[in-house]
């Protein structure tokens, strides 16, 4: 298995070793790397879009072209996932049908941890700057709540998540990432 | 009432503060010191802006004390971008420190380029925002972590344009760290009591073989190249402060120096944006002692 994270700015490093602690416990033989160009995208099984400053990577993942890339590899089926940031430039880029409002809650100092709801249980929300789904349209579906507020959405391949989990140390978002691309082999 | 636990929401953990600095990482922070600039700064793909009322530069050339910024100016600058804006104190400086928090800026800086209040710094762990902190060495790295840092950036020679003292402060953090991967128990112990930090944030360090928290470079970086350099150093990102608004060309260098901090690996790509781009900062080439900013603190 081959997962490229989005490697142009952001917690990249981050999201890298979130993925490796789960390869090691699923005993998955496979690869991931630190995508700096399009090239680097070519044939892998899962895309990560990392969290970050969306401004700054929308802009270095345009100049870079990988953004039509992965456009087109999602709509091959790619399992494509996007934390944060990457959750807003899914939106931009119209892989999946929702709303982002972004620096929804304000500013750093209201930055805040919660606890978020899930189709894989409860689970730690690290929240930075961050955005929030406002809207859920078409083929999109809810995936995770805080509180009243939409959190999460999936679309067939595509989920986009508006919470940190490479920081949380919890592995269930990245354990689900890679058992879909599992399946989506079958 | 529901039967099942109430949900606390946390606000300023050490994990949201470190993490903010996370987010930082490969970017270009900038210093600006009005909304025009600002918003220069976030076209050209900035990650954050340092929101001053002068650039290190013009401090230096004011001479005088250099305090924290008009806090209207700060105001109008976070409501023109949508990127984090942050804000400098002067070391020690809790009462500015305790403005900015009530004003809102995503992070202080307590720097260096302002006149120092004291020789001891500010217990960073009793504010909500994250700080950043200059350092020259591990053991000035360490010390400010254990204050609460959630970011260290190298001090350099701030407003010179000269990324020399940068690349010696980078290059001394990462070679001591390397030597404290050497080291028994008791050295690790010795190494503790000598940089006046606990034990286990030195083992910390040493099993990580990096600093615990993001580490940014600054101080004298002026050209896309020098970005590259810092970046080759092991960086997690840079910091410019005079050199892109003394440049003759701010937009050019303010976009050229963001995608050589992201392609610093690929030489063709940093060359791709190294012409053309006017006149660089002066600089200075030659301080006295007594005119540094670097051994303002310790």
């Amino acid at each position: 298995m081959k997962i490229a994270v989005i490697g142009v700015q952001g917690d990249v490093m981050e999201h890298i070793e979130a993925l490796k602690r789960v390869f090691n416990r699923l005993k998955i033989d496979g690869e991931i790397i630190w995508a700096r160009n399009k090239n680097e995208l070519q044939k892998v099984d899962g895309i990560i879009i990392p969290g970050g400053e969306s401004t700054t990577i929308g802009k270095l993942m345009s100049i870079s072209g990988m953004d039509k890339v992965v456009i087109e590899l999602a709509k091959q089926g790619t399992q494509i996932l996007g934390t944060c940031a990457g959750a807003i430039l899914l939106s931009n880029i119209k892989l999946i049908n929702i709303k982002v409002d972004r620096n929804a809650y304000g500013r750093q100092k209201d930055s805040f941890e919660a606890q978020v709801t899930t189709p894989l249980g409860k689970m730690d929300g690290v929240f930075i700057r961050a955005p929030l789904i406002k809207e859920i349209q078409k083929e999109a579906r809810v995936f995770a709540k805080h509180k009243k507020e939409i959190v999460g959405a999936e679309q067939d391949n595509i989920l986009a998540l508006t919470f940190h989990p490479e920081l949380s140390g919890d592995a269930k978002i990245f354990q689900y990432f890679l058992r879909k691309i599992i399946d989506s082999k079958k | 009432m529901d039967k099942s636990k109430e949900i606390v929401e946390e606000k300023g953990t050490e994990r949201l503060k470190r993490g903010f600095a996370k987010m930082c990482k490969g970017g270009v922070i900038m210093d600006v010191v009005n909304v025009e600039q600002a918003k220069i700064a976030e076209k050209a793909g900035a990650v954050a802006v340092m929101a001053l009322h002068k650039v290190p530069f013009d401090i230096r050339k004011a001479g005088g004390v250099a305090r924290m910024a008009d806090t209207q100016k700060i105001k109008e600058i976070m409501e023109a971008v949508t990127i984090p804006v942050m804000a400098k104190s002067r070391i020690g400086h809790i009462g500015e420190a305790k403005v900015l928090e009530a004003l809102g800026v995503d992070m202080i800086d307590e720097s260096e380029v302002l006149t120092p209040v004291d020789t001891e710094h500010i217990d960073k762990k009793k504010f909500t925002i994250p700080f950043v902190c200059g350092a020259r060495n591990l053991g000035e790295a360490l010390r400010r972590i254990n204050e609460g840092a959630a970011m260290i950036r190298t001090k350099g020679e701030p407003g010179t344009g000269d990324v020399a003292e940068a690349v010696r402060h980078m290059k001394l953090i990462n070679k001591e760290i390397k030597e404290l991967q050497k080291m028994e128990q008791k050295q690790l112990e010795d190494k503790a009591r000598e940089y006046r930090v606990p034990f286990e944030l030195v083992l910390e360090t040493k099993k990580l073989g990096r600093l615990p928290v993001v580490n940014f470079a600054a101080g004298g970086i002026a050209t896309p190249a020098d970005a590259a350099l810092m970046m080759e150093l092991g960086s997690d990102g840079i910091f410019v402060g005079s050199g892109i608004f003394k440049s003759n060309n701010p937009e050019a260098f303010a976009k050229a120096i963001v995608e050589a901090t992201f392609n610093f690996k690929d030489p063709n790509k940093v060359l791709a944006v190294s012409g053309n781009l006017g006149e660089p900062m002066k600089g200075i080439d030659r301080l006295e002692e007594n005119e540094k900013m670097q051994t303002r603190s310790e």
